[in-house]
């Protein structure tokens, strides 16, 4: 468990981080989000004991990390926005001595790393120099030794950039996997990864928390409604009468008409959300307007992050 | 800390800086020892290994400018700083792969020995005296090129710091004696007393000879072993290897 | 509502302000302290150990320990009164680095006279070029000759100065250089500290005794050495000619050499030694057998003029010795050999019961000219199985022959003269090549000390010099050219090849 009390971060007269408290739990995904500059890596590299933090306290399993910083560190494994990667050696080479840096028992070391080196999928390349890798491949090695020593706490900046879509999605699936046995920190731009692995989400503006919360909490409590969107062949007027009368159903607007085909946005309690959405279906199906399409509005984590962090 | 120093030692293998530290230190010494075989009859190691010295001068920025440094720009300094481990150790660890590179350079010199045995030469207490001093110089040097490297993160403004420092340091005793000049210039502004003058120019060259280790230890090639100049180079090393620990720490509280 | 916001966000960060101003200042104040404290410490310690401890800390660690005075030396240096001052100034500049200069085992010594002299000695170097005014300080009349001793050093003591030359503290020795094709000296002992504590025993104490030595300009056998032996004794030395046709021994003569005759004295001379020594004189006779036998000369005049009168002949003969054990070693043609004493007092003279000795005359107790107010006593003998020669190098006839002898009269105050068939006695040659504690060098030391009474001089042994040189015969041109090629061009190069090997391997993993 890691608690981040009241973090203050100055670079001179430039106030980096401005006060993040927040906790992270054993076992849980957390997704850091913020827009460029608002001192996410700044927070991680504190975390991780790469920065000092002006004032404020990192506590990693109960360590203070300025006060007992070999033993929090044990517990961490990083991998940084620019991956630290020795071009001079080969993977095994690199991981080996990130084994013995990080004091890897002797015994068994070279089983742990074939694990994590087959987990990563880096067995072709294992014996290739590092220098020689593509950009996808230095990625994986980077995040092979944030698991080395297999910690308890993984925290990883912005790992998926840079590779391709099918790469990501192998990424996400060792995320994942990893999630079941470690405390995962991830920071990213890219949403969708956000919402697919995190259970919470912190997002950060301009140095401070602007929100911390589970996805679907947060679009709740954005949007206050669920909202959702119907298209249909037939009148918006009639439609939107129709719509009103269906209990649950809060408000109902025109978004596009055409070639025949009505966009309407309606508004729902979301209390009441599966019966709503069954009896605006039967009430379109009894005015005979065939539905083209039915799906929900809810603020995507997009939406909901522009939405902080513009607001 | 074995990790890190096994990581340097065996990188300076994996590229040309080492084949070629070890290539130009062996051309140095075998010249040298060439001079003697071939126009005096004569060999005289202790007077080979003290011409050595100098060319520390050049050999140690080369050696020691990438050790810092080049992770500063690499960006794989992280590691040392989330690691379990203390920077302290870091820096011993990489100060040991330098010095272990030394050493082996310094196998050239036995090789020379060797050579001289069998021809009949000495190779007698002044030599073993040499011996001394240079591991003690070396150790002095190489830390301040690992102070050097520390302090930047391109690597020729580092080997550039290492080697003007070690510059000053051979030059101390010219040093010296303009510094005393330049006090003199200037206090005779204000006073008239001659003996006065004399006696703060003397205290001032004096106090800054006292900081030059070459001319501490030249002793040593005539058979004279002393403490006190082999403590001063140690100190001198523990007091730079302590100062690349505080710049590396400065992470903890810079504003910068 | 915004204003209360407002209001509590101010004081609340003023709050974290003034933590991160601390936090981050004291571990900045920290770390520079730290550093600052450490070097305090460090440049302490370091003067510490200099200053008080720094003396007692150094070693000399050579074979035969060049850089430190001995025993003897500190005990003279003791036994100076509180106030004395001896000054040595090297009339050069203090140089930077001697090695390979004689000052290399000069300089560190004379740092050791100063360091244990408890400021009796102090040494200075002032040059003489740059700051002419040491030469009035030191020789304000000029008879010592300051002036036109740059480059030497200057040993002073109230208003008495001696000059030294860095040269002279070694004894050398021929040896021919192959790679120039021509004899040069080279260096065999350290005999620095010797001159050094004599020169000051002799300035602290004067000379005390007058000796002379009868040199013929003609001759090529030099006296340096002995002149040095006899000047560390406390003993003045001076030359006298003896082809001067006005020879006279002078009144203050106590002893008397004539040393490595190479032909006959004149009659003149030889009725000088006999005046002298019939007052009492004390007199040392060494003669050089090869070169009077290859001039064909005789030493009638020295013989029945001279040695005669008092019991001693020197014959036309050499020896040449056969047996093995007395052979010198390296030596297979006999004329060098040990001489052996059965003699006591020689035994306790030179501290050993045989002495070297090389193509020697035969001496020979003369009975008809001595009496009962004299004793003549063999010093030194050849073994029974040697072979007397004569001058064209026939055998004649095999026994024990007499070298050396000594005649003395018999009452106190009366002549002393010792005769020594051969050179390698006192003369530079033999001299230059041994150590002081030398068998030949001792006796003759010994000798000169018994006859004079010279109690309380010091005997400083010479010491050994490092010889750096190699065995050139085991170096062949072709062999020495291969293995500096390989040293200087081969090994390098071996290495960048196989770092560039390594490297292109590797960047291609």
């Amino acid at each position: 468990m890691i608690e981040i009390n009241n973090l203050v971060k100055c670079y001179g007269k430039n106030k980096a981080v401005k006060g993040i408290s927040f906790t992270v739990n054993d076992g849980e995904v957390l997704g850091f989000l913020g827009p460029n500059g608002a001192g996410k890596s700044t927070t991680m590299n504190i975390i991780t004991g790469y920065l000092s933090s002006t004032s404020g306290t990192v506590k990693v399993n109960g360590h203070d990390i300025l006060e007992e910083p070999e033993e929090a560190k044990k517990n961490i494994g990083y991998l940084p926005e620019l991956p630290p990667l020795f071009l001079d050696m080969t993977v095994l080479e690199y991981l080996t001595f990130m084994s013995e840096l990080k004091k890897v028992p002797k015994q068994g070391r070279k089983e742990h790393l074939a694990k994590i080196i087959s987990m990563v999928k880096l067995t072709d390349v294992s014996d290739r120099l590092i220098g020689n890798l593509s950009k996808g491949y230095k990625q994986r090695v980077g995040i092979a030794q944030a698991l080395i020593g297999d910690p308890a706490i993984i925290i990883l900046d912005e790992p998926t950039v840079g590779l391709d879509p099918q790469q990501v999605i192998e990424i996400r699936k060792l995320i994942k996997f990893l999630a079941k046995n470690h405390t995962v920190i991830l920071s990213s731009h890219i949403l969708s990864e956000i919402q697919a692995v995190c259970d919470r989400v912190v997002i950060i503006n301009k140095g401070k928390v602007a929100a911390i919360d589970t996805i679907t909490d947060l679009a709740a409590k954005l949007s206050g409604n669920s909202k959702l969107l119907v298209a249909f062949k037939g009148q918006d007027k009639a439609a939107i009468n129709a719509l009103k009368a269906v209990p649950g159903v809060t408000d109902a607007r025109t978004r596009i008409v055409s070639d025949g085909i009505t966009e309407l946005e309606i508004v729902i309690d979301p209390k009441k959300g599966g019966d709503v959405r069954s009896s605006i279906f039967y009430t379109f199906a009894r005015n005979n307007w065939p539905i083209m399409e039915f799906r929900s509005l809810d603020p995507t984590l997009e939406e909901v992050f522009l939405n902080i962090t513009n607001g | 800390m074995t990790a890190i120093y096994k990581r340097e030692f065996f990188s300076y293998f994996r590229s040309p800086i080492g084949y070629v530290a070890l290539a130009l230190f062996t051309f140095l010494s075998s010249y040298w020892f060439s001079m003697y075989l071939f126009n005096r009859g004569a060999i005289n190691l202790a007077q080979e290994i003290k011409a050595i010295r100098n060319y520390l001068i050049l050999i140690v920025p080369i050696i020691t400018m990438a050790l810092f440094s080049e992770d500063k720009k690499r960006g794989t300094e992280v590691i040392y700083y989330t690691s379990p481990i203390s920077l302290f150790n870091v820096v011993c660890g990489k100060f040991l792969a330098a010095m272990t590179l030394f050493a082996i350079m310094f196998v050239n010199i036995i090789i020379h020995m060797i050579i001289t045995v069998n021809l009949g030469g000495i190779v007698n207490v002044g030599t073993w005296g040499s011996v001394i001093v240079y591991f003690f110089f070396a150790a002095l040097f190489i830390s301040i090129g690992t102070f050097a490297s520390a302090i930047t993160d391109s690597q020729l403004i580092s080997a550039i710091v290492c080697f003007v420092i070690l510059y000053v340091i051979n030059m101390l005793t010219s040093i010296a004696g303009m510094v005393a000049t330049g006090v003199q210039s200037l206090l005779s502004i204000f006073t008239d007393d001659p003996e006065k003058i004399r006696k703060v120019c003397d205290a001032v060259q004096n106090a800054i000879l006292w900081l030059d280790p070459f001319s501490k230890t030249n002793d040593f090639v005539y058979g004279k072993f002393s403490i006190a100049p082999l403590v001063f180079c140690f100190s001198g090393t523990v007091v730079f290897i302590y100062l690349t620990y505080r710049v590396l720490e400065k992470k903890r509280w810079s504003q910068a | 509502m915004s204003d209360n916001k407002n209001v509590n966000k101010a004081p609340k960060e003023k709050k974290v302000k003034e933590a991160v101003d601390n936090r981050s200042k004291v571990l900045k104040l920290t770390s520079i302290f730290s550093v600052i404290i450490l070097i305090a410490i460090v440049i302490l310690f370091n003067v510490i150990i200099d200053k008080i401890l720094g003396k007692s800390l150094s070693f000399d660690m050579t074979a035969s320990g060049h850089n430190t005075i001995s025993e003897q030396s500190e005990e003279y240096l003791n036994s100076l009164p509180d106030g004395a001052s001896i000054r040595i100034v090297g009339l050069f500049e203090e140089p930077a680095s001697y090695s390979d200069t004689p000052l290399e085992y000069i300089v560190p010594l004379l740092q050791d006279y100063a360091k244990k002299s408890s400021g009796k000695v102090t040494v200075e170097y002032v040059d003489p070029t740059a700051y002419p005014y040491i030469i009035s300080e030191l020789d304000p009349t000029g008879i010592y000759d300051v002036a036109n001793s740059a480059g030497l050093y200057a040993v002073c003591y109230e208003g008495k100065v001696s000059i030294i030359d860095p040269y002279d503290c070694f004894t050398y020795e021929q040896i021919f250089n192959e790679s120039i094709g021509q004899p040069v000296d080279q260096p065999r002992y350290n005999i620095a500290e010797s001159k050094f504590t004599n020169t000051m025993i002799n300035l602290t104490k004067g000379y005390t005794n007058k000796a002379y030595i009868v040199a013929d300009p003609r001759s090529t056998v030099k006296s340096v050495q002995l002149e040095a032996m006899l000047n560390n004794l406390g003993v003045e030395v001076e030359y006298l000619d003896y082809s001067d046709a006005n020879f006279k021994v002078p009144l203050d003569c106590e002893i008397l050499f004539l040393n490595g005759v190479s032909s006959d004295i004149t009659e003149t001379c030889a009725e000088a030694l006999n005046t002298y020594l019939s007052i009492g004189g004390k007199m040392v006779v060494t003669a050089d057998f090869v070169r009077i036998a290859n001039n064909g000369a005789n030493l009638n005049n020295l013989n029945t003029k001279v040695l005669n009168n008092r019991g001693i002949n020197i014959e036309e003969f050499t020896v040449r010795e056969t047996n093995s054990t007395y052979m010198f070693p390296g030596d297979a043609s006999g004329y060098v050999f040990y001489a052996s004493t059965s003699d006591q007092d020689v035994m306790s003279l030179g501290g050993s019961d045989k002495y070297v000795v090389q193509t020697p005359f035969i001496l020979n107790k003369v009975s008809t000219k001595y009496d009962s107010s004299m004793t003549v006593t063999s010093l030194l003998t050849s073994s029974a199985q040697a072979v007397k020669v004569d001058y064209t190098g026939t055998d004649v006839i095999q026994g024990d022959f007499s070298v050396a002898m000594k005649s003395a009269g018999v009452n106190e105050g009366t002549y002393e003269l010792y005769v020594f068939g051969f050179t390698t006695i006192t003369s530079d040659d033999y001299m230059s090549t041994v150590p002081s504690s030398d068998s030949n060098v001792k006796l003759i030391r010994n000798i000169v000390k018994g006859s004079l009474n010279v109690n309380d001089t010091f005997e400083v042994e010479s010491k050994n010099l490092a010889n750096y040189s190699i065995d050139t015969s085991k170096l062949s041109l072709n062999g020495s050219s291969a293995m500096i090629v390989i040293l200087v061009a081969g090994i390098p190069l071996a290495l960048i090849v196989a770092g560039v090997i390594v490297y292109t391997k590797r960047k291609n993993l």
